[in-house]
């Protein structure tokens, strides 16, 4: 038995694309740019909704006047476990249906 | 008139014999686009640097344009049309992008306040891209957060890399075992190209995402958002660098060590299995013979080192189940990372964090190591020969994940457990040649080839340091790091006679 037989696998007639990784490389990279921006899009959007709910129970009565002064701590806390969940969803949407049709 | 075709056919054997200039040219244009996108890279530590007025922002500016500079040069003067590249120049892609970028991401260590060598920075850079998790710089609290996330990106590049490598290109090559993986998806025999490109690009995307949520994790539990996001680039990628001396345990937080146990053990599951679990088949993991066999083994070490911590009165179970769990999980999936120094617990935790090293986790993660499907594989066999001396006639065959193995499968898998066991054995020949003691010879070639961090002993235990190395071992190091990321075969190839013959 030859250890490094290399024929079977030099002789193949497999190809890759230059064009091929090309496209790999930059869509990957556009994929990285595009999931921190829907990262952050997102925090943003959760952050300044929670805000605006505060204010409103603040201004209705529900919660005391300068609530977030108190527990802005925990109002972070809130809005990063609602972001965790509401990210991961997101993520798997999006990865979902880009796999749509396909058999794994 | 005969002078003449005897010239042409010399001619004509010549240029047979010469490498073609595509082989070369489509390499260096390839190792131009990857070196384009590191030096673009190199502006996320500079942004960070220049955001809080550390100087060090110049160093990164400077490094990334001669970087993107060398990288578009090479690119555009090597442009040309390749429509396709053969399996040779496959190979010669491969390991050369896994020099080229170490080579250039070294730079910003050498230049910044680090003052590192050339040989202690390409170190610290072929440890992050192979996810090793070695280091050579010592004062982490102190430095400046350019540096300590342009080592986390490093890792998480070199992550990701091999996640893309091992569907995209490994199985073409016939290296790293994820043929065996016989999907649609990606099977080889037709349409391969396409489909790998879309699976490449869907793991990228899975891989960046949990890298996201194990970020906000690791926040949420109590690590600044910098410490968070450079953690969760380095333990997806199963890499291990960390933002303390202390490594994790600087934060002894027993939530901050499960999450990162958590994705850590993420990072060494198949990635692959994962989009079947979003292709809404919850149980795809647990279906794989290979995962089963992992939690399984993992269960049992982890089981067996708490029971024997906690009787042996050296922890309450709750602290003995926490350090485990976290130093098991760490040291078997090759990330590195450490709470405390596994060594000093007595001689059966030596022995076991040093077998556990050579394991690794599954094939197609980022992990390293040889891998369980092997071990599956090897045990496989040897059943099959018990049964046979049992029953001389009958047939038996060798079976992974329900399937029947061929037999050059079979051996390519004894031949690699073997060659990786001679490349442990002579690197650390080759380290104790240095002068370095037999212990952390050997457990730094195992470390090494296994891409796992720290090693066994004073020197380069998880308390130690690999600064205090020659530089010779340095080196030695450093090769054995790019064989074990590289699966040993993508890198001895080069050395065949064989593949540089037309």
């Amino acid at each position: 038995m030859k250890l490094f037989d290399l024929s079977m696998i030099l002789d193949e007639d497999l190809r890759f694309s230059l064009r091929e990784i090309e496209k790999a490389i930059f869509f990957i990279v556009l994929a990285a740019f595009a999931v921190a921006l829907l990262a952050v899009a997102t925090f943003e959007g959760e952050y300044l909704s929670g805000y605006g709910l505060e204010r409103l129970l603040e201004f209705s009565g529900v919660l005391e006047k300068g609530w977030m002064a108190g527990h802005g701590a925990l109002f972070l806390h809130g809005i990063q476990g609602f972001f965790i969940v509401t990210f991961f969803i997101e993520i798997i949407f999006i990865a979902s249906r880009y796999m749509r049709g396909w058999k794994l | 008139m005969h002078a003449g075709y005897g010239e042409a056919a010399r001619r004509l054997e010549i240029a047979r014999r010469m490498p073609e200039k595509n082989d070369f040219g489509i390499v260096f244009l390839v190792i131009g686009l990857f070196l384009v996108f590191l030096g673009l890279g190199m502006f996320i530590p500079a942004a960070v640097d220049a955001a809080i007025d550390n100087p060090d922002w110049q160093v990164f500016v400077v490094c990334a344009c001669f970087v993107t500079f060398i990288g578009g040069l090479l690119f555009l003067l090597n442009r040309g049309d390749y429509s396709e590249i053969s399996i040779r120049q496959g190979f010669l892609i491969t390991l050369s992008t896994w020099v080229a970028i170490p080579l250039f991401g070294a730079l910003p260590f050498v230049y910044s306040d680090l003052d590192l060598s050339y040989t202690d920075a390409f170190f610290e850079a072929m440890s992050g891209v192979t996810t090793t998790g070695s280091t050579v710089i010592t004062g982490l609290d102190g430095l400046p957060p350019g540096i300590l996330l342009w080592r986390s990106l490093l890792q998480w590049i070199g992550g990701g890399g091999i996640i893309v490598m091992g569907v995209a290109i490994l199985p073409m090559l016939k290296v790293g075992g994820m043929q065996l993986f016989k999907i649609a998806a990606f099977d080889v025999s037709e349409n391969f190209i396409p489909r790998s490109v879309k699976l490449a690009l869907s793991l990228s995307f899975l891989y960046i995402g949990l890298t996201m949520i194990c970020a906000l994790m690791l926040w949420l539990a109590g690590m600044t958002a910098f410490e968070a996001a450079c953690h969760a680039f380095t333990t997806l990628s199963t890499g291990g660098y960390s933002t303390s001396d202390g490594s994790i345990g600087h934060f002894d937080s027993a939530v901050i060590d499960y999450v990162l146990s958590f994705f850590m053990l993420l990072g060494s599951l198949p990635f692959i299995l994962y989009l079947k679990v979003l292709k809404g088949q919850p149980m795809g993991l647990l279906r794989d013979s290979q995962v089963r066999w992992y939690l399984l083994m993992l269960g049992v070490v982890i089981g067996a080192l708490t029971l024997w911590l906690w009787t042996g009165g050296r922890f309450e179970f709750d602290d003995a189940l926490r350090y485990t769990t976290f130093n098991v999980i760490s040291v078997i999936t090759t990330t590195g990372f450490a709470t405390m120094d596994y060594t000093s617990w007595g001689m059966l935790s030596v022995a076991v964090f040093f077998f556990i090293m050579f394991i690794g986790g599954c094939t197609g993660s980022t992990s390293g190591g040889i891998k369980i499907f092997r071990f599956q594989i090897m045990f496989g066999v040897l059943k099959s020969q018990i049964k046979r001396l049992l029953w001389p006639n009958g047939v038996s065959v060798v079976r992974y994940n329900g399937r029947t193995i061929n037999h050059s499968a079979v051996e390519s898998v004894f031949i690699f457990v073997f060659l990786y066991l001679a490349g442990v054995m002579l690197l650390a020949l080759a380290l104790t040649l240095t002068g370095l003691d037999f212990v952390t010879a050997l457990s730094g070639a195992g470390t090494a080839m296994s891409n796992v961090g720290p090693g066994v002993g004073i020197l380069i235990g998880p308390a130690g340091n690999f600064r205090d190395l020659p530089d010779m071992a340095i080196w030695l190091l450093s090769f054995g790091m790019l064989l074990g990321r590289l699966e040993l075969f993508a890198v001895l190839v080069l050395f065949s006679p064989q593949f540089w013959r037309s």
